[in-house]
């Protein structure tokens, strides 16, 4: 039972680990240049040395909770079905839950393990192995809070005051183990999943593009890691190298707006998978045009950290980046269209079509002026893409149950 | 203005240089049309190029003398489809899509509320599509052909998985808007609750399309509409 749970749980770990990973060049890009070094030494001892620091220990086991109390649900959800018919007791399901939520916190554990291991060979400071338990066992009871039991009003604070209890030396540990005990006794049994969809009430204006943000869901947030990394990219290249302001100037742009087009290509290949056309809505009185421009505005406004960013850097680049985004959305709402069948998706011809796109007006700014001028003339053609599309043709190749209504597996 | 369908020199097929359906020219007028053939012969498929689901490859179809691809948004506007799978989307509530409807034909959001009342919805409405039985799933989007006053209707199967009460609701609001003058089209194998009303049968055999005008003589209508939903023996 544990390794059944463990292994629905991995998937939500490598997701977890896709988003510290951002976290992390997040901080690359913020955090000063010269600071760097002694930011992450400072970062280090807090976390795992002796004395350390309580609130950034705190702060660790609190963000274990956020991701364990996410990843509860996407556990359970096997357990409304078939599942239950099987000879496992409530008290068994919920344990072995509570163990399996341990898995998404892999991430953290690694970065404790990570932080022991530069401490002890890299920096040579004293490790507390007290905080490094505490941590361990803070994150373990982070896990059980996680759990969605019928008492969950009870016992959640129960798992959390153990969660931070562990990071108060020794007797905190031992006194975390009470908890835990404790929280075993009143958790209760799982409470089994209920589907999504009665809390919604979307006014009609605002259904298209609510049921597209709806398909994607968190899945946008690994989208947004390369762009970061290039625009990161573009920052070190920018300060390591003594550029004139021409070439500055050159490196940003191209690396921007080829961080523009990762993220365009990314957002196009989620909407492929996750919200196919949608054959019945072709019957309702909405043309080929609107229903590109409602892709258009979905892959568009994830681009808003990387022109950020590109703002940070250089305010040209920026305008560049938005004259450019309309042909880019649009070349890749043809590309999504042209899609079913292909193994390559719609990133395949996308990544052809819009990075040299990208690159030949990074190169020439002016021909900006061209690809806005092109917008008309894409939006045209990708709605006629959108007309010839077969809707109803079954994919077997790319048939993921997210967006189908019939699948029983879909969530 | 003609009404209803006309199609010329259609061709069709799900994959690249293939034809399933083939029809060189067609018109249904206004009133009842049933749709018959064997199982696998396109009949569906005729549907959802009617409905504008999908494009022909070849060809022109224009409903109420309007072409189905050069005014999407004009040609659709009184058209409802009830599809055999009703493929409602699972990220949005029957109310939300019901009310997105009542927004596209330009009718009150309590015209949805009715339509969602009449086929005994109201109290699921909040939910979505997975949360709904088959049954419940093809009220839905009865419920979504209900708003408004559609003057083209295509109907795929409609009776299937309906209990009987709502087949009664069905029939009798079908048997009104045949009254005023709209156009129904009805795939079915279950073809007694409709012969007596259909002007007309469209048999779709091995992908080709024809058209045969029912008698008024109910034993002549029987046996047309029976040889047509029969299968073509094999070669």
């Amino acid at each position: 039972m544990i390794r059944f749970f463990a292994a629905g749980a991995a998937p939500v770990a490598l997701r977890n680990s896709i988003i510290l990973f951002a976290a992390l060049v997040l901080s690359l890009v913020l955090v000063p240049i010269d600071n760097m070094a002694l930011f992450f030494r400072f970062q280090i001892e807090s976390l795992v040395g002796r004395p350390g620091s309580l609130p950034l220990a705190v702060g660790f086991a609190a963000l274990g909770g956020v991701l364990a109390a996410q990843a509860g649900p996407s556990l359970r959800l096997g357990l409304g079905g078939w599942l239950r018919s099987l000879p496992v007791s409530a008290t068994e399901y919920r344990r072995a839950m509570a163990i399996a939520l341990i898995v998404p916190l892999t991430p953290l554990i690694v970065i404790v393990g990570a932080s022991v291991v530069v401490m002890v060979f890299g920096l040579g400071s004293p490790v507390g192995w007290g905080r490094v338990t505490g941590l361990l066992c803070s994150l373990g009871l982070a896990g059980a809070a996680g759990v969605p039991v019928t008492r969950i009003w009870l016992a959640r604070p129960l798992a959390m005051a153990g969660s931070i209890a562990a990071l108060m030396g020794w007797p905190g540990i031992a006194g975390s183990l009470v908890l835990a005990v404790a929280w075993d006794r009143v958790a209760g049994p799982v409470v089994a999943p209920r589907h999504h969809g009665g809390g919604w009430n979307q006014g009609p204006g605002w259904l298209r593009p609510a049921i597209a943000w709806r398909a994607l869901g968190p899945r946008i947030f690994p989208v947004l890691i390369l762009p970061l990394v290039l625009c990161a990219a573009a920052r070190f290249y920018r300060v390591n190298n003594g550029l004139t302001v021409a070439e500055a100037g050159g490196v940003t742009r191209a690396l921007t707006s080829m961080a523009l087009v990762m993220t365009v290509a990314g957002m196009a290949d989620l909407l492929v998978t996750r919200c196919p056309s949608w054959p019945w809505a072709r019957s309702l009185p909405v043309g080929s045009r609107a229903r590109v421009l409602n892709d258009v505005i979905t892959m568009v406004i994830p681009t808003a950290p990387t022109l950020v960013m590109a703002l940070g850097l250089d305010w040209r680049a920026l305008v560049l980046g938005l004259a450019t985004l309309p042909a880019l959305a649009l070349l890749a709402a043809g590309a999504i269209r042209r899609a079913p069948g292909r193994i390559s998706r719609a990133s395949g011809e996308f990544l052809v079509t819009g990075s040299s796109l990208a690159l030949v007006v990074a190169w020439w700014p002016v021909l900006a002026v061209a690809s806005l001028a092109a917008v008309p003339l894409l939006w045209w053609h990708a709605a006629r893409a959108d007309r010839r599309l077969v809707v109803t043709r079954w994919q077997s190749l790319h048939h993921d149950a997210g967006g189908d209504s019939l699948a029983g597996d879909a969530r | 203005m003609s009404r209803g369908f006309e199609l010329a020199g259609v061709r069709f097929g799900y994959q690249r240089g293939e034809s399933v359906l083939a029809c060189d020219a067609l018109r249904i007028e206004p009133g009842l049309t049933l749709l018959l053939g064997p199982n696998g012969a396109g009949k569906s498929t005729l549907l959802k190029l009617l409905a504008g689901v999908e494009r022909p490859h070849a060809g022109i179809i224009t409903l109420d003398g309007i072409d189905l691809w050069r005014d999407e948004v004009g040609s659709r506007r009184g058209l409802a489809y009830v599809p055999e799978q009703p493929d409602l989307t699972p990220y949005a509530s029957v109310r939300e899509v019901i009310r997105l409807v009542a927004a596209l034909r330009a009718v009150p959001l309590a015209e949805g509320e009715a339509a969602l009342e009449r086929v005994g919805l109201t109290g699921v409405a909040g939910r979505s599509v997975r949360e709904l039985s088959m049954g419940q799933r093809r009220r839905a989007v009865l419920a979504a052909a209900l708003v408004g006053r559609p003057g083209t209707l295509l109907f795929d199967e409609p009776l299937e998985t309906l209990d009987r009460s709502i087949r009664e609701v069905l029939l009798g609001w079908l048997e009104g808007r045949i009254s005023d003058g709209a156009t129904v089209i009805v795939s079915t194998h279950e073809i007694e609750p409709f012969l007596e009303r259909a002007a007309g049968v469209v048999t779709v055999v091995s992908g080709v399309v024809r058209w045969t005008l029912l008698p008024a003589d109910p034993f002549g209508r029987r046996r047309i509409a029976e040889a047509a939903s029969r299968p073509t023996p094999s070669p």
